[in-house]
């Protein structure tokens, strides 16, 4: 067969790839001048972003993946869709990590955008877009960290013996985003259940993504997908899901990955000074 | 199931009258003369040939024709796939049922080639059969998911227009796509 592709005209191979997955775009996009030209397309990549986050249809990120310089959705979905993995995983696994951008002091959590993306059952039941880093301290405006990048050693242990990521889900009803989380929610308390197993449960259902973007260069980086280290439901009208993502060496606690169905061990945050997420200390102890 | 591209009349298959179809409506015993464009000429039931909205239309526009209808765009081989499709969905016109009809379209499409469906697309989409293009157009994106490249440049035929620079460079940055592909 040759040249078929000559018979199928451009909208038809773009009907075709707006039915494949991200990974499957890529291939073809490295197949040859043609199919790459048609491969970038961004309405396909915006889509993928979409399914896959639908944080990222929200206006505000929508708007700075469109419309920075550098990013646009198949950049983000290329920075977004790997995980972030740590040296003694991707040495044990062959993988070549991303090589860290050099340091910019001057970046500060304000700088960035974090887009919340929570799933139950492989469904997204919620959605947000956050300014910054949920309660994270700007280390420059706190003087924690001195002109050589150097943190002082008593703050960062302060702040990363105790930095879960806390996202607090109420049962009741007050917006769409909300109502889908609640059927699982109250499900299974109608069930039945004692309280402990249906925080189990949620446990096994819920998990996050977590992409900060670069609102200055538009690059973005996932911290997901991880389960909750911990739920917590509170009594009697409202659940909270105390999603306690600790950003810091938890030797022994193994969070899985939604991409490849890959188990890492949340060690190491790689390509993260710049943006002024301190990198994380694998010694770091067990408190 | 019988190869019509080897079958250079083929109006014996064609025009045995599919018990499901001829009892449907009267209309159903009138033929239709379709010439492909490599000048095989395709005797078809007419209930079959309306599914092709570009012979409709002929039709619409020359109601009385009683000529053969060229399709120039169309050659024989998978013409003669896309009415094997069509004869299928025409059951399901009179009876539908999504569960069997989606079983048919995916047991027809499992029988193809991965040349068979290429070649069928553009056939689907001059003929203008939405149906037909939408399971091909699925049945191709599924054929190349989880693939190498390699494997999508002979699935489609192309050649590497890249040179060694461009290509390394592409699999560089495209290397987050390339681990959990399947083995060609």
């Amino acid at each position: 067969m040759e040249r078929l592709l000559q018979s199928i005209n451009g909208d038809l191979v773009t009907d075709i790839l707006s039915r494949v997955d991200g990974s499957a775009l890529a291939s073809v996009a490295s197949t040859c001048s043609e199919l790459r030209g048609i491969a970038r397309d961004q309405g396909l990549w915006k889509k993928l972003c979409h399914s896959r986050w639908p944080s990222t249809a929200l206006e505000e990120t929508e708007h700075l993946i469109s419309g920075s310089v550098h990013g646009c959705f198949d950049k983000f979905y290329s920075d977004a869709c790997q995980l972030v993995l740590y040296d003694e995983f991707a040495s044990a696994n062959s993988l070549k990590l991303p090589e860290c951008a050099e340091l910019n002091p001057g970046t500060s959590p304000s700088d960035l955008l974090s887009l919340i993306d929570v799933y139950s059952k492989n469904r997204c039941v919620f959605s947000r877009v956050l300014d910054g880093i949920p309660d994270a301290v700007d280390i420059f405006k706190h003087g924690l960290v001195d002109s050589s990048w150097e943190m002082i050693a008593d703050e960062r242990q302060k702040w990363f013996l105790d930095y879960p990521f806390k996202l607090e889900l109420m049962g009741q009803k007050d917006d769409d985003d909300d109502e889908l989380l609640d059927s699982p929610i109250s499900s299974i308390s109608e069930a039945g259940k004692s309280r402990e197993n249906h925080c189990k449960k949620l446990i096994e259902d819920l998990r996050l993504s977590w992409i900060l973007v670069d609102k200055n260069t538009g690059k973005a980086v996932n911290l997901s997908s991880w389960k909750p280290l911990s739920v917590q439901k509170s009594w009697p009208y409202h659940a909270t899901l105390c999603d306690a993502i600790w950003v810091r060496s938890t030797s022994g606690r193994k969070f899985a990955s939604s991409e490849a169905g890959q188990i890492h061990n949340n060690s190491q945050i790689q390509d993260d000074r710049k943006r002024g997420v301190p990198e994380m200390e694998r010694d770091q102890h067990e408190n | 199931m019988s190869s019509s591209a080897e079958n250079p009349t083929l109006t014996t298959e064609i025009t045995k009258p599919s018990t499901e179809i001829a009892t449907e409506t009267a209309q159903s015993a009138k033929k239709i003369n379709l010439k492909t464009s490599d000048d095989q000429i395709f005797e078809v039931e007419e209930s079959v040939a309306m599914e092709f909205a570009t012979v409709k239309s002929f039709f619409e526009d020359a109601p009385s024709s009683t000529d053969t209808v060229p399709l120039p765009n169309v050659p024989a081989k998978p013409f003669s796939q896309v009415i094997e499709f069509c004869k299928e969905q025409i059951k399901f016109k009179a009876n539908p049922d999504e569960t069997e009809k989606k079983k048919s379209n995916s047991e027809f499409v499992k029988e193809k080639t991965n040349e068979d469906l290429v070649e069928m697309i553009p056939v689907a989409n001059y003929l203008e059969i939405k149906d037909l293009l939408d399971v091909l157009n699925q049945a191709v994106a599924d054929r190349i998911q989880n693939r190498s490249v390699e494997y999508v440049r002979s699935f489609f035929g192309i050649d590497n227009d890249f040179t060694s620079e461009e290509e390394a460079l592409l699999r560089e940055e495209h290397a987050w796509a390339f681990e959990d592909v399947d083995e060609d």
